[in-house]
């Protein structure tokens, strides 16, 4: 065993002394040959004799060699190593051929490799704690009474406090206990957390922070340290309103405080609540959802400082906590979620009686919730649905990118090999095995993509950041990092090898089929081999041809939804329009002085000279924020009464002739509608059809949510035209809005400035009124609201331009490689082209040949396409918006735009064919 | 004559490079070569070039060691000999073919069937 482990040793170190060890065996078997020639020569031979003789007895001097050298060292990995010193320098003769090749190869590879840095991030990346196998995501599913705040579409993630530390105490080991494993319980840790903005003031500035309110446990669930000072701890969170401590995040802690260590143990003013710095996070953990960085850490049972208004701790009804627990190691999901199954349905069935707004079926169906158990391993699913389809439609369009450039590559190789046929012929009557040349070709194929990953690296690394610094420009996701990691490293050189293969083998194996005696005897036009070669190039081209229309029509589809989206009717009139947020509720103002300095804002604003108009909102429009309630409407049976939901605002007086909705029936909101005079509603066009489908909405009363039977106090004061809330893509729903004024609690509004110049020269003015009238009330999300409009359009801007990059460069190098065929085949045909000018005909004649050769392979290329581009096209119909990618518009744009690149493209050889000189070309050979 | 072949006789070639050191002493590559061809009787054809790719073998096992010296007619030559753990494969190998030849011979000097 131990001999066989030095044999190898041995053998893989004289890989590298080979030409030492080589000599001395020169010298060996020399030495040899002396002594037995001596011995034959004392024996009586004559000195030819003894020579012959000993080399006979020797055997043959060169296969000695060649046994010994098999059993020295490696053969597989020493041939290997001279293929690849061969290849690199058969590259370096042809430096033209090399550079275009590697440039190609990097293009595409660079940009898989790019593309997929940012996707690995966002789809496949595991958080940087330990263990993430174990982490679980808790959702509940099914109807709830009460408050619902949540981020994902239906709410069912989103629990309340006491039904948290119920479930805490009952499938933990010890309630609230670290990630060290206990027997009992189904998880080792259940932990919480939500997350809000607040006001963060420290050496006289303020500014909005983002603050997560954790539960005690958070950090040893998940397993994160701290970089210095403490986590936050179980003991933070043991009393409500205890402990005024927080933790910052590292990246917030670098940026705002300059890294320096001496801020532990001083204190911030949070919403204008002292609390002590006690740690900072360790560098790395950026939060569990991606997309959203914590830049401050509080105990959850600190929440009144966030929302004085909603204590929300003791609230069953108040659904506003995000769960996360470790499970116990070695218990598969389906197992915790039937274990946890009869421990929910208990707590259920105690919380039952409260939901006295519910129907009877709504009941049953709350009694049958059940915990659904997600991985947490990736954290929390990114908030924008879209973006993960998104992202692996242009990781197709680019591996489709990166296909059209291995077939060019793979046509230079085919061409390369025809000119190299001789060396082949040669190779091969030598005793070389057509294996062991095919290997040669592929490897020095596998060269070229390596060289040109490397370079492509560079490309990769542009790519990435600009798409990190779009994303995290455009709101879609903060804390991506445009570096490229092992695993995008490991990816470019898999992508490489395979791509090496990929344009390798077929050249490769055309290559070495070479018809021996005629290649080396030198007869050109050789017929059988010439076709061939020129064969494998038109399907080469063909298939360029056919992906390339598949790419130019997705691309076409793409830019065509974005532009239906740019011109979407919003309902309103964004133009011209300032918006700006301000909180004061988180400097502590109450909900009276809150009112009053909105109206002194607005006075002094709306006195501001350019300035036309200017309304608040309680939820900013176009940021994916909603807003609903149930409503109890006059007129409605009892039996549905309460069980229909609408979208709502709060809006501020002149809102809809700011915003230029139209006013269809009523009156609007004036200041005189306040927190002491009647309560006033104005619904939208929907909910008027749906509640009062033959008119005469006005005067008719509702309420927001509220107990059976109690009275329905708001009237209705006006009907609008829907327009759009959230977003671009929505649907209008019915909407119903209310004066802010006269909100249970209000405290934070975003507003609306029309403006008759440009909007953004405002925001100073603006600004500037703000700090006169509080000098530490921050104001923010301050942009145009076009601007705002914008970014809900991000993701699709970013798709439409890297879908159109890829689509032109697939077009280029299909050009590309349309232009190389043909200009070859000129060349090739060139005493054919002679005879046939010679003989009369026109030289129109001789270029429309050409042109129409590459009518016929874009024809082909196009019959191909079209189907693939039909089926790739249902896969990503539901990424658009009002289009189809196979819409007939599409189409015909991208086979309007294959035929100007074909004509593009074949232009030059059509046109030196047709320049072609009868006299000189006959002599061509 | 194919790869097997060589395999086979590569085996017994090392056990026939072992002995002969073991008997002889420090010897060169010639020298292995002529002593076996003559113990053998000249029965075993040899390609005397065959021998080095053995000695190359037995080195990387540590079984042999190699010295550059000079023979008795004054030629640089590199000598062989056997190391410690050579002398103890030797003997187990050795072992191995008496048992080996001795069960074989047990075994074809079986009566032949009657048909």
């Amino acid at each position: 065993m131990i001999d066989a482990l030095r044999q190898s040793r041995e053998r893989f170190f004289s890989l590298f002394r080979g030409a030492a060890m080589d000599r001395e065996l020169h010298a060996e078997m020399a030495a040899h040959l002396q002594l037995a020639i001596e011995d034959n020569l004392r024996g009586g031979m004559s000195k030819e004799e003894a020579r012959r003789s000993a080399l006979l007895r020797f055997g043959g001097v060169e296969q000695s060699k060649e046994v010994y050298r098999d059993h020295r060292g490696y053969p597989f990995m020493e041939t290997l190593l001279q293929d690849t010193r061969f290849g690199l320098r058969m590259l370096a003769k042809n430096p033209a051929f090399t550079l275009i090749a590697v440039a190609t190869l990097a293009l595409g590879i660079g940009a898989n490799t790019g593309i997929f840095s940012v996707m690995q991030q966002v789809l496949l990346q595991r958080l940087p704690v330990s263990h993430p196998e174990q982490l679980v995501l808790l959702y509940s599913p099914g109807p709830v009474q009460g408050h619902v705040s949540s981020d994902e579409v239906d709410g069912s993630e989103s629990f309340s406090y006491p039904m948290y530390t119920a479930l805490r105490d009952q499938l933990t080991p010890s309630g609230g206990a670290s990630a060290s494993s206990a027997p009992g319980g189904v998880f080792a840790g259940l932990a919480a957390k939500a997350n809000f903005s607040v006001s963060v003031a420290s050496q006289g500035q303020t500014e909005l922070a983002r603050a997560e309110l954790v539960s005690g446990n958070y950090f040893s669930v998940l397993g994160v340290r701290p970089a210095i000072g403490r986590t936050l701890e179980p003991s933070d969170t043991a009393t409500i309103g205890g402990n005024p401590v927080v933790m910052l995040g590292y990246g917030y802690w670098r940026k705002h405080f300059g890294g320096d260590s001496g801020i532990l143990n001083q204190s911030l003013l949070v919403n204008n609540l002292p609390m002590t710095v006690v740690g900072v996070v360790q560098s790395g953990f950026d939060g569990i959802q991606l997309g959203l960085v914590p830049e401050v850490y509080i105990p959850i049972t600190m929440k009144h400082t966030i929302t004085p208004a909603s204590d929300g701790m003791r609230d069953h009804q108040d659904y506003w906590i995000k769960l996360i627990g470790r499970l116990q190691p070695g218990i598969p999901l389906a197992t915790a979620a039937a274990a946890i199954a009869p421990t929910y349905h208990a707590l259920l069935a105690e919380e039952l009686p409260l939901n006295t707004g519910m129907t009877e079926q709504e009941k049953s169906q709350f009694l049958a919730k059940q915990i659904v158990l997600k991985t947490g391993a990736r954290g929390r699913p990114l908030l924008e649905n879209d973006t993960k389809q998104q992202l692996l439609t242009l990781m197709a369009m680019v591996a489709l990118v990166l296909l059209i450039a291995c077939a060019n590559v793979a046509a230079l190789q085919t061409a390369r090999g025809a000119a190299r046929q001789k060396e082949v012929a040669l190779r091969l009557t030598l005793g070389a095995s057509r294996g062991r040349l095919v290997r040669q070709l592929v490897i020095e194929s596998c060269l070229l993509s390596g060289l040109g990953a490397l370079v492509g690296l560079l490309i990769a690394g542009w790519i990435s950041d600009a798409l990190v610094r779009f994303a995290s420009a455009n709101g879609v996701a903060s804390g991506l990092s445009s570096s490229l990691g092992g695993t995008v490293l490991l990816f470019a050189a898999g992508v490489a090898m395979l791509s090496g293969v990929v344009f390798g083998v077929a050249p490769a194996w055309r290559a070495t089929r070479v018809e021996l005696v005629s290649t080396l005897k030198e007869q050109s036009g050789g017929l059988a081999s010439g076709l061939s070669h020129a064969a494998m190039r038109k399907g080469l081209v063909i298939s360029q041809v056919a992906l390339t229309l598949v790419l130019v029509i997705v691309a076409g589809g793409f830019v065509r939804s974005l532009y239906n989206l740019r011109r979407v009717d919003l309902g309103f009139q964004p133009a011209s329009v300032l918006q700006f947020s301000v909180s004061p509720d988180l400097n502590g103002y109450s909900k009276e002085r809150s009112l009053d300095f909105f109206r002194r804002l607005e006075d002094r604003i709306a006195a501001l000279p350019g300035v036309h108009s200017i309304s608040g909102v309680e939820e900013p429009l176009i940021a994916d924020d909603d807003w609903g309630s149930n409503v109890r409407v006059e007129g409605e049976p009892p039996e549905t009464m309460g069980t229909h939901h609408v979208l709502r605002n709060g809006v501020g007086a002149g809102h809809f002739s700011n915003l230029g909705i139209p006013l269809l029936q009523g009156r609007e909101f004036t200041a005189q509608d306040g927190p002491a005079t009647p309560k006033v509603v104005i619904i939208n066009e929907s909910m008027a059809k749906t509640f009062f489908p033959n008119g005469g909405a006005v005067g008719r009363h509702m309420k927001f949510g509220g107990a059976a039977g109690s009275p329905l106090d708001m009237e209705i004061v006006g009907v609008v035209r829907d327009s759009h809330h959230s977003s671009l893509r929505e649907v209008p729903k019915e909407f119903a809005y209310a004066p802010y004024s006269q909100e249970k609690s209000i405290g934070h509004l975003t507003y609306y400035v029309r403006t008759s110049q440009d909007p953004a020269s405002l925001a100073n003015a603006v600004r500037k009124t703000v700090a006169d009238l509080d000098a530490a009330l921050p104001i923010y999300d301050e942009r145009t609201f076009v601007e705002q409009i914008n970014r809900g359009l991000s993701n699709e801007r970013m798709v439409a331009t890297l879908a159109t990059m890829f689509g032109a460069l697939a077009a280029l190098l299909a050009a590309i490689g349309i232009y190389g065929l043909l200009a070859y085949g000129v060349t090739q045909r060139t005493r054919e082209i002679g005879v046939r000018l010679a003989l009369g005909a026109a030289p129109q004649t001789v270029g429309k040949m050409i042109l129409r050769e590459v009518a016929q392979l874009v024809g082909i290329g196009i019959l191909i396409g079209l189907p693939l581009a039909y089926g790739l096209g249902k896969i990503v119909d539901s990424l658009l918006y009002g289009v189809k990618i196979f819409g007939i518009a599409g189409v015909l744009i991208a086979l309007a735009t294959l035929a100007i690149v074909a004509l593009v493209a074949g232009y030059l050889p059509a046109r030196r064919a047709a320049r072609i000189a009868p006299m000189i070309a006959l002599r061509y050979e | 004559m194919g790869d097997a072949k060589l395999d086979l006789l590569q085996g017994t070639l090392d056990l026939m490079v072992l002995q002969t050191l073991a008997s002889l002493g420090p010897l060169h590559g010639y020298g292995i070569a002529r002593r076996i061809e003559q113990v053998s009787g000249n029965e075993v054809l040899l390609n005397q070039g065959t021998i080095y790719a053995s000695l190359v073998r037995l080195q990387q096992r540590g079984w042999i060691d190699a010295e550059w010296g000079t023979s008795d007619n004054n030629r640089k030559a590199k000598f062989y000999s056997l190391t410690k753990r050579g002398r103890r494969q030797l003997v187990q190998d050795a072992a191995y073919w008496q048992r080996l030849s001795s069960v074989m011979s047990r075994v074809l000097a079986m009566p032949e069937a009657e048909i």
